[in-house]
């Protein structure tokens, strides 16, 4: 009795719980459509940049050479171009030559000379006394006849060797013609030596032996043999002797000086500017050269470079040395000449061109098929000097295909140790695509100074690095432009150390660690 | 798009948590349902009531279970004092602990007989199991919803140590036996060979992020090691791409065979006194090693980001700077790539109860239920009413406290149309009432035949059963 009572109140119990629970269900939570919008803004801290950089990081791939490291860690900026001349094959050019021959020959028992020597002269077209000359190219064209042979019942085959030459082989030059046909053969891999007989020069000799062949009866005996020989389309791979004297010009150059040339503001001084000429030379003789243009120009002027000599005398490699290029340089600084004026107007290009005289003393010498004579021109600009006011400006274009709205601000931390002497300031300005520009990063001032100058002694040279930790907070109007705008100008401006006053040095080992974060609240709405 | 999957999402959730249906897993609300015959899995050494039973094949067992131990809804989605929604980030990271876990469970059983001979109880069944877990701690909600800058600010590091994933699918063979050892004790086994078919497992999970305030830079200090036993290899890592289709072959698949493992389920019931029963149980105690398919990722060390190299941003052209970011990140995260076996645990269930029988149709229980995963213990309570107005027809009513979430009202019954028994048992049917309060949810139902439910005429208050 007494179980079953509490099993009635037990009843009574759930049966209340179930009265009061069924007018509490809350079915709204499944209406999804009617739920608020969801807004969802975390803040993300997130690095951007962690970068150690020097300058040399700070020039494109494809203009590596703009840079120079020197032997003290000085970095110097070099715009330089070079002039190269026509190879001695091309600038040799041997002329196509004729030789006729003619001589006498009977058959066996009615005369016994067989073998008949002619001498020629090969002309260069210049006062040249040659001592041999390889051919790259070459042929060898005769003809011949010898009328009456024919009809004497003779045949004859001429053999033509030229003594003293030699191919790789140590064979002497020979071909055979038939005596009243043609032949050629190619000159290629062939040496002639040339011999002098008082005032005659180049001269080889050739020998003709002629071998007779058939039954015949020698009644117009002995027979005249005409030989038309041609040297055609020679070209040669190497050539001594005493060789004349030639002009070569090498025409001229204009190289951009692309520090000037770029559109950039401000005053910066160079302190030694140097231009630095360079030849390399494989021709066996040494060369003279003379500029003719040498002077440094902008829109408004141009200052001719002194310092050049008369005659800029190029070394030559030796008997020993054939094939190597020897060098020789020239420096003009400001001791030895007023390129520091000619920097000081801002040039845009540097105009030279050149006139060189080979083989001015007539040595004897060489030249190869592929002697060159280069005449390389630098302009270095040692980055040792001062900047004020320096600036240049970019414009980013962006091609954006929507509009980035989710973010409410940005917060960049920039944090600079610079171990360079400068000082960097910086504006971004946001444009529209007709480059209006509708804000500017840093509001109030021209510009910033983001990266503050490493601290110098009195030599310009660096004894500190500097740290500058800066925040930059964008706020929901900055992000939308920095996030949207279709062009974003960057302004830069750099100011050597102490305000510009002292003159400073850049070295490759100093450095610019950057390091750069950003904190961004997203700003997405997810709507029901 | 986000908008539409956070709504998919939402109500993923919703749906899961207001489903009024039974459970499996959480055997709270059946565990003095003597009259369905899967009861006795949370504990071999209760006999089912039915003399001899078998399960429909295929439908005998039906089971899906949700949790989330972190938060309810309503934690996030609150309302003012104008009735109006209103969304609460704030809310909801204080109502999370420190370690939260989110789980879902389906399980299967294909087959499933029982019968009792004298004074024996012995039960065979096959069962499809697929599980997950997610264990997340306090910081990676507050990472989610608030960013790193939340941790930047209070000057410490984002502690995600506890962090897991685990995913498994295997297939369970089952054999139990129960023997009534004196007329106060029962005691059982349960042997179950498994046959593991995939899995994902985090099996070293140590985890945190430092935000450095001077330029954000990321330091990420772990000892993470994933465990995969997959049909379709992901190694190595770098060759996947959008190409990548997952796409295993079923039939090898469903008979793979060589990822063996066994566990076993031991219990004992006494009743202490003619009405008070003490029922103590341990189930799920035993492993499966993995060895097919396997492959292991190691991520070690401390990993610093900083940032990219403009250097490189400035000279690489062929690539991309979404690209640079990315081998930048890669190469920060130097992750580790083997294919070694591995043996995992799984996570073992102590259960609990003690009963008293109001009358021999009315029965009051009282039951914890602990589970240990990764080394933590989650402790659940339940106090549950149980009826048997007739023989054929039982019912439970149940309220929990799971993982210290309290709004789990359970209702579960059989009924036996003849030998057709039909079941379904909930373990909180709050969510079709009160959605936004639910964090628990599970169903569990099926049909069986059931054989010789009925008492004989001299045995109508059964010793154990009621």
């Amino acid at each position: 009795m007494k179980r079953r009572k509490i099993c009635n109140r037990i009843w009574l119990f759930l049966a209340g719980l179930l009265i009061f629970w069924m007018p509490s269900c809350d079915y709204s939570y499944f209406e999804i459509d009617e739920l608020p919008d969801y807004h969802y803004s975390p803040v993300f801290a997130i690095p951007l940049v962690n970068s150690s950089l020097t300058i040399s990081d700070f020039v494109p791939d494809d203009n590596q050479d703009l840079i120079e490291v020197g032997d003290d860690q000085l970095i110097s900026l070099v715009y330089s171009d070079h002039l190269v001349s026509a190879s001695g094959a091309q600038f040799y050019h041997l002329p196509d030559a004729q030789y006729p021959a003619n001589f006498y020959a009977s058959p066996p028992g009615k005369n016994p000379l067989q073998t008949i020597t002619r001498t020629f002269s090969l002309e260069t077209g210049h006062d040249d006394e040659l001592d041999s000359i390889g051919f790259r190219q070459g042929i060898l064209s005769i003809q011949a006849s010898a009328p009456g042979l024919s009809a004497d019942g003779y045949q004859a085959t001429i053999t033509i060797t030229i003594p003293g030459s030699y191919n790789q082989a140590g064979q002497p030059f020979s071909m055979e013609v038939n005596a009243n046909g043609t032949a050629q053969k190619s000159l290629v891999g062939y040496t002639i030596p040339f011999y002098s007989a008082g005032t005659q020069h180049n001269q080889f000799d050739v020998h003709y032996h002629v071998m007779f062949s058939g039954q015949g009866n020698p009644a117009n005996a002995p027979y005249t043999f005409n030989i038309s020989q041609q040297m055609t389309t020679l070209q040669l791979e190497k050539m001594f002797g005493l060789l004349a004297t030639r002009i070569l010009n090498l025409g001229g150059m204009g190289i951009d000086i692309g520090i000037f040339s770029s559109d950039s503001e401000g005053e910066i001084v160079f302190e030694d500017p140097k231009l630095r000429l360079m030849a390399s030379n494989s021709f066996g003789f040494p060369i003279g050269v003379t500029a003719n243009d040498l002077y440094l120009e902008n829109e408004d002027q141009s200052i001719e470079i002194s310092g050049f000599p008369e005659i800029w005398t190029i070394q030559a490699p030796g008997m020993n040395q054939q094939g190597q290029q020897l060098f020789t340089s020239l420096l003009l600084n400001r001791a030895n000449s007023n390129i520091y004026d000619g920097v000081e107007i801002y040039p845009e290009t540097l105009y030279s061109s050149f006139l060189s005289e080979l083989n001015p003393g007539r040595d004897r010498g060489f030249v190869l098929e592929d002697s060159r004579l280069d005449v390389n021109v630098e302009l270095e600009l040692p980055l040792y000097g001062v900047a004020s006011g320096f600036s240049l400006q970019d414009t980013i274009e962006f091609s954006r295909n929507d509009s980035i709205t989710e973010i409410e601000w940005i917060e960049l931390v920039v944090d600079v140790v610079n171990g360079l002497p400068i000082d960097l300031f910086l504006q971004l300005s946001f444009a529209d695509a007709d480059l209006n520009v509708d804000m500017v990063l840093f509001e109030g001032v021209e510009d910033f100074n983001l990266v503050a100058s490493a601290q110098v002694d009195g030599n310009g040279n660096v004894i500190s690095p500097e740290r500058k930790n800066t925040r930059i907070f964008l706020n929901e109007q900055q992000t939308v432009a920095f996030l949207n705008s279709p062009n974003l100008i960057l302004s830069a401006r750099m100011l050597t150390a102490n305000n510009g006053q002292t003159p400073v040095k850049v070295y490759d080992h100093q450095a610019l660690d950057v390091r750069i974060g950003a904190r961004i609240k997203g700003k997405v709405v997810i709507e029901f | 798009m986000k908008r539409y999957l956070f709504k998919l999402g939402l109500l993923i959730i919703l749906l899961t948590q207001t489903a009024v249906n039974g459970y499996g897993q959480y055997y709270n609300t059946i565990f003095w349902l003597q009259g369905i015959p899967q009861s006795t899995y949370a504990n071999p050494a209760l006999m089912p009531q039915p003399q001899a039973y078998v399960g429909m094949p295929g439908i005998s067992s039906l089971y899906g279970g949700f949790g989330n131990s972190g938060f309810a809804p309503r934690d996030f989605l609150r309302k003012d004092s104008n009735d109006n929604f209103f969304w609460d980030d704030e809310n909801l990271l204080q109502s999370l602990k420190k370690q939260n876990m989110l789980e879902a469970d389906v399980n299967n059983e294909l087959l499933a007989l029982g019968f009792m001979a004298n004074r024996n109880y012995f039960t065979f069944s096959i069962a499809e199991k697929v599980g997950t877990r997610f264990a997340y701690p306090e910081d990676l909600m507050a990472l989610l919803i608030k960013g790193n800058d939340h941790f930047m600010q209070e000057n410490r590091s984002a502690n995600f140590a506890g962090i897991g994933i685990d995913f498994m699918h295997y297939r369970e063979f089952g054999m139990g036996f129960s023997r009534q050892w004196t007329d106060r004790l029962n005691a059982g086994i349960r042997f179950k060979a498994l046959q593991g078919l995939s899995n994902v497992w985090l099996e070293r999970n140590s985890l945190s992020i430092n935000t450095n305030p001077e330029d954000y830079g990321l330091l990420l200090n772990a000892d993470l090691l994933v465990n995969v036993s997959s049909p379709v290899p992901f190694s190595p890592l770098d060759s996947l791409d959008s190409d990548f289709v997952f796409e295993p072959d079923i039939y090898d698949y469903l008979t793979n065979f060589k990822n063996l493992g066994g566990v076993i389920d031991v219990g004992a019931t006494f009743r202490l006194t003619e009405r008070f029963t003490l029922a103590l149980s341990a189930t799920d105690l035993g492993y499966i090693n993995w060895k097919q398919g396997v492959e292991n990722y190691v991520l070690k060390g401390e990993f610093e980001f900083d940032g990219i190299d403009l250097n490189d941003f400035f000279n690489d052209d062929e690539n991309s700077g979404f690209d640079q970011v990315l081998d930048s990140l890669k190469n920060v995260f130097d992750i580790e790539e083997t294919t070694f076996s591995y043996r995992q645990m799984l996570a073992p269930k102590l259960y609990a109860s003690v009963a008293f029988d109001l009358s021999p149709r009315h029965k009051i229980g009282l039951l914890s239920r602990t589970e240990i995963y990764d080394g933590r213990w989650y402790p659940s309570f339940t106090f549950s009413y149980n009826v048997r107005p007739i023989h054929a027809f039982s019912l439970a009513l149940s309220y929990s406290v799971i993982h210290w979430s309290y709004a789990n009202l359970g209702v579960g019954f059989n009924l036996n149309l003849g030998p057709l028994q039909v079941y379904v048992v909930s373990n909180n049917v709050f969510g079709g009432i009160q959605p936004h309060t639910v964090q628990h949810a599970s169903a569990q139902l099926g049909i069986n035949w059931v054989f010789g439910y009925r008492p004989k005429k001299e045995d109508v208050v059964p010793s154990i059963v009621w």
